[in-house]
């Protein structure tokens, strides 16, 4: 039912599903016939509140689970950023980071010269080849986050799945990360994937967007179509307003949930 | 509980420093290894002098008609050197399967005797000694055959629960090795108390005083086998050991290596029981250690755990010979002299390697 | 990009781990192979073990190291302690305990090797071609490495060679004193004859447990397989010989599901348990077992260690006669037999007392019809 596909369709799209459908055992139906297009070279963002299935959707792009319906199509090499990081061992970062490169050792192979090179400008382009000698468990949240995703770019795939990237981590580095997520996509050409409940995050990243509510309805766009006011509202039942304002000398979009008696 | 001495500790072993000293850890190790296999043949109730023990090991097989009759020859010929060989080579193949197991499994308490393979070997050993076979050569054909037994049957239980996942190979480890750990028992049980108990008895103790040049090269063969491809795999353990999900992300066949490398491991495994009979804890033991002085990249734990392994075991050997005029079980030394050694490395290096996570 | 490649490069350690292991398989392949040694002189003494092999010596044995716990049998085939030089620790219990000690006072200061699984002694093979005797006894599964290094006396024992005429007979070859041995063992099959001539076919049967060890452990008959046979020819059964466990703690339904006429408790207290005829009768639970009730609860005797070989087996059966039947007017002097008995096989005169002492008198005396057996007055 899931195919990854070579040579790249004339399509341009990175990600392409039509109708997949998924239920974990005895829940009801996580996914219901999602069809979703994602372009090469863009930033996709899906999101929607906790438990809508974003991180389902996520797991079958990567392979991780089979829908029980529907096709799927990859251009590409794909890889993973996961949300949380426990790891068993006190690896260093670079130990971390050169295991993005799985794909391209050999089975009975080791890193080589090339590989840690690869590790080493990732971690430098990201900003923090000072970590390199760290144990991965000495960081905070945000460190983790970049390393991991240095680690997605060591194995030089053209698509990156991150799931719920940027819901653990403080502001600051919030904004780091989805900063980075842009800059990426447009530097490097790469097809980004992130999940998020925080339409903010979406609007600050994202070209286009996959709203997802439980019960697997879902609509799917660019940004400013699919995330216009009413939709959102439907989405999370608390109602969001656009707001322009300048910042600096620069026009800035913003949005703002309406809370009660503001 | 945060002193001044500690942080000094941690900060030295966590430094760069380590990164480097560790390149040069693994040949230290060999030479260490090296020295105390030459110092053996000195070691030992029967005293031969060095110069003899030198001229004997490495000039005689290839300049004269040796003069095998010489007592001297006979002991450093006949009686140490094969132990030699085969001690280093049961404790390099234990530790290097014990640091991978503890990979696989992302588990300090595994050791290599986790999938049943011990267990089986143990169970085959035994029951040929029960069943009349008591010669060397059959007890160590019925071992290394129920070993990789187990191993199989272990494969297909998990198979059959459709669990290949660490989980279910651990369940699936501890019923089978559970099983002919009760079969062994009942066999002992049952074992005439005068004819065949105490050979059962003193053969599940473990000891390396029976090696023969035989067993050295079954060991050898099976150990050629299995030990450079894990060395090999030895990176992508460091994958494995960060979760199903992570390692499967990243692009790693993770079923398919996970049963790859416990292929590897029980047939080492089994073949040092099969030759020796049970020798534990220092499968169990030495990646820890090995860990707190290089650290968790198993490309450098495993050798390093190995040669360990290689070493303690050799020396625990050459105590259990010459400490007194009587043979001391090795599976005994091993737990008496390892457990205050372990301590102290444990008190000092603070159990570095694994995250506090 | 990153090198695609199969076998792990910078594999230092892999390389050297090939080589060590090449390298111990060429020499495993490659072995040497020990000389077989031709016995020296042409009056050489061929022996052939329990296990079969043939085994050539020079003469009969001067320096012997028992590691088996065969040293009474060894010492009633040669009379003498002369040519021991090494014997297990347990050993050492045996006499002190029996008036094996007594008869052969030397044995106590002979050099022990050092560990022992309380069925035979650890002995390493460098420490054998240290002391380099002619012949070392040892159990087939612990001599590996004396047969790796093809140690020219070495006698291989099977486990149930603590009993075995096969055994005397190799003991007898390997000393020189096989006429002696065969003689001993007409004699003691004419005694045994004679003896269960007089036990009448007719006699009711009577029924026994022999109480091994602490958990009560029933004794099945090994390795007293011929004391179980022998006491079937005396019309009594030993109730053991369907279970099958020997050593672990018995179930005490069983025991009372058997009640037997006759409890005995075996002979060896330091090694196997310390209990005594009072603590069986003192015993809540066993009170109901008519065994107890009619006093016939006897403590096994202890001879010089094990009452085994034609010597001490016939004492044995003697004994077990005179307490199971009682009924029967046996006119057997059992003391005297005893006196004549080590008389004759080592020249040692037993006192009075020491006859108490074998057949432990003083605390058997409280059991049905032992008085008899006291001192004449």
């Amino acid at each position: 039912m899931t195919e990854n596909l070579s040579p790249p369709a004339p399509s341009g799209f990175a990600l392409e599903t039509r109708d997949v459908s998924f239920a974990y055992a005895k829940a009801g139906k996580v996914l219901d016939g999602c069809t979703v297009s994602i372009k090469a070279g863009g930033v996709f963002a899906v999101l929607g509140p906790n438990g809508c299935g974003k991180t389902t959707l996520l797991k079958i792009f990567l392979g991780l689970l089979k829908p029980s319906a529907g096709w799927m199509k990859i251009n590409g090499e794909i890889t993973f950023v996961p949300q949380l990081f426990q790891v068993t061992f006190s690896y260093s970062v670079l130990d971390m980071v050169l295991m993005g490169r799985a794909k391209k050792i050999g089975l009975f192979s080791r890193p080589a010269a090339p590989d840690i090179e690869a590790a080493q400008s990732a971690l430098a382009c990201l900003g923090v080849a000072d970590l390199a000698a760290r144990p991965f468990q000495e960081l905070s949240g945000g460190q983790r986050q970049l390393v991991m995703l240095a680690r997605a770019l060591t194995a030089e795939a053209e698509i990156l799945i991150l799931d719920e990237p940027a819901s653990a981590l403080d502001l600051k580095n919030q904004f780091l990360l989805l900063t980075w997520i842009k800059r990426l996509s447009r530097e490097r050409g790469l097809t980004i994937v992130f999940s998020t409940h925080l339409p903010q995050h979406a609007l600050t990243a994202a070209d286009e967007a996959l709203l997802m509510s439980s019960g697997g309805r879902h609509s799917a766009g660019p940004i400013r179509e699919v995330m216009s006011e009413e939709k959102l509202f439907e989405l999370y039942g608390v109602p969001l307003k656009f707001i322009n304002f300048d910042y600096q000398g620069r026009p800035v979009e913003s949005l703002v949930p309406v809370f009660a008696g503001t | 509980m945060f002193n001044r001495r500690d942080y000094k500790i941690e900060r030295m072993i966590m430094s760069d420093h380590k990164f480097k000293q560790s390149k040069i850890m693994i040949p230290v190790l060999f030479a260490a290894l090296a020295v105390l296999m030459l110092l053996s043949l000195l070691i030992g109730r029967y005293p031969v002098s060095a110069g003899e023990a030198f001229h004997i090991v490495f000039v005689s097989p290839f300049v004269e008609q040796a003069a095998t009759e010489d007592t001297r020859w006979i002991v450093v010929q006949i009686l140490r050197l094969p132990r030699i060989l085969l001690a280093t080579m049961a404790g390099l193949g234990r530790a290097m399967a014990g640091g991978a197991m503890q990979g696989v499994f992302r588990n300090p308490l595994v050791g290599p005797e986790i999938l049943g393979v011990s267990s089986g070997a143990a169970f085959g050993g035994v029951l040929a000694i029960f069943l009349g076979f008591g010669e060397l050569p059959q007890i160590a054909a019925s071992a290394f055959a129920f070993g990789c037994l187990a191993l199989v049957l272990a494969f297909i239980l998990a198979g059959a629960a459709r669990q290949h996942g660490v989980i279910g190979l651990v369940l699936a480890g501890l019923i089978i090795g559970g099983f002919f750990g009760s079969a062994t028992g009942l066999l002992t049980y049952m074992a005439d108390p005068e004819t065949k108990l105490p050979n059962i008895v003193y053969w599940l103790m473990g000891s390396f005083a029976a090696a023969t040049y035989d067993q050295v090269a079954f060991m050898a063969a099976v150990s050629l086998v299995a030990m450079p491809p894990l060395l090999g795999l030895s990176w992508r353990i460091n994958i494995l050991s960060l979760g199903d999900a992570d390692a499967k992300a990243l692009g790693v066949k993770i079923n398919f290596l996970r049963w790859l490398i416990v292929v590897l491991v029980s047939l080492v495994v089994a073949a040092q029981v099969a030759v020796s009979g049970g020798v534990g804890w220092v499968g169990l033991i030495m990646p820890h250690l090995a860990r707190m002085l290089v650290g968790p990249d198993h490309v450098k734990l495993l050798p390093v755990s190995s040669l360990l392994g290689g070493i303690y075991l050799l020396l625990m050997d050459d105590l259990a010979r010459s400490l007194t005029g009587g043979e001391i079980p090795i599976g005994l030394l091993t737990s008496m002299i390892g457990t205050p050694v372990f301590a102290f490395f444990f008190i000092k290096l603070h159990g570095k390697g694994w995250s506090n996570d | 990009m990153a090198k695609q490649s199969g076998k792990s490069e910078g594999g230092g350690p892999a390389v050297l781990f090939l080589i060590f292991l090449l390298a111990a398989l060429l020499k495993g392949l490659w072995a040497p192979e020990v000389a077989e040694r031709a016995a020296d002189s042409a009056g050489g003494l061929e022996v052939v073990d329990m296990t079969g092999r043939l085994v050539h010596l020079d003469g009969p044995a001067r320096r012997a190291v028992l590691l088996t716990p065969l040293s009474w049998h060894y010492l009633t085939v040669t009379r003498s302690d002369e040519s021991i030089i090494m014997v297990p620790p347990y050993m050492k219990h045996e006499f002190a305990e029996s008036v094996l000690g007594r008869i052969f006072p030397a044995l106590a200061a002979k050099p022990v090797s050092i560990f022992d699984t309380k069925s035979a002694a650890l002995f390493s093979a460098e420490q054998s071609l240290l002391m380099n005797p002619d012949v070392i006894l040892s159990w087939d599964y612990l001599a590996r490495d004396l047969e790796k290094i093809k140690f020219r006396g070495l006698i291989k024992i099977t486990g149930d060679g603590r009993y075995k005429e096969k055994l005397y007979e190799v003991l007898g070859e390997l000393t020189g004193q096989s006429e002696r041995v065969e003689q001993m063992w007409a004699r003691y099959r004419a005694n045994e004859s004679a003896l269960f001539a007089k036990i009448p076919a007719e006699a009711p049967e009577k029924t026994l447990i022999v109480i091994g060890n602490d958990n009560f452990a029933l004794w099945r008959g090994q390795p007293y397989k011929k004391y179980a046979a022998d006491v079937k020819k005396l019309r009594a059964r030993n109730m053991a010989e369907k279970i099958s466990n020997t050593s672990g703690p018995l179930n005490m339904e069983t025991l009372l599901q058997l009640d037997p006429d006759f409890i005995f408790i075996n002979p060896f207290s330091s090694y196997f348990t310390a209990m005594t005829t009072a603590d069986i009768y003192a015993h809540p639970v066993l009170r109901r077992l008519k065994a107890v009730s009619a006093k016939r609860v006897y403590h096994m005797p202890l001879g010089a260690a094990r009452l085994e070989g034609p010597y001490e087996d016939y004492l044995f059966l003697l004994w077990s006669a005179l307490v199971m039947r009682p009924e029967l007017d046996l006119e057997l002097d059992l003391r005297s037999a005893v006196r004549e008995t080590y008389l004759e096989a080592f020249g040692y005169e037993m006192s009075e007392d020491e006859i108490d002492a074998w057949l432990r008198f003083e605390e058997n005396k409280f059991s049905a019809g032992y008085a008899r057996l006291g001192r004449p007055r």
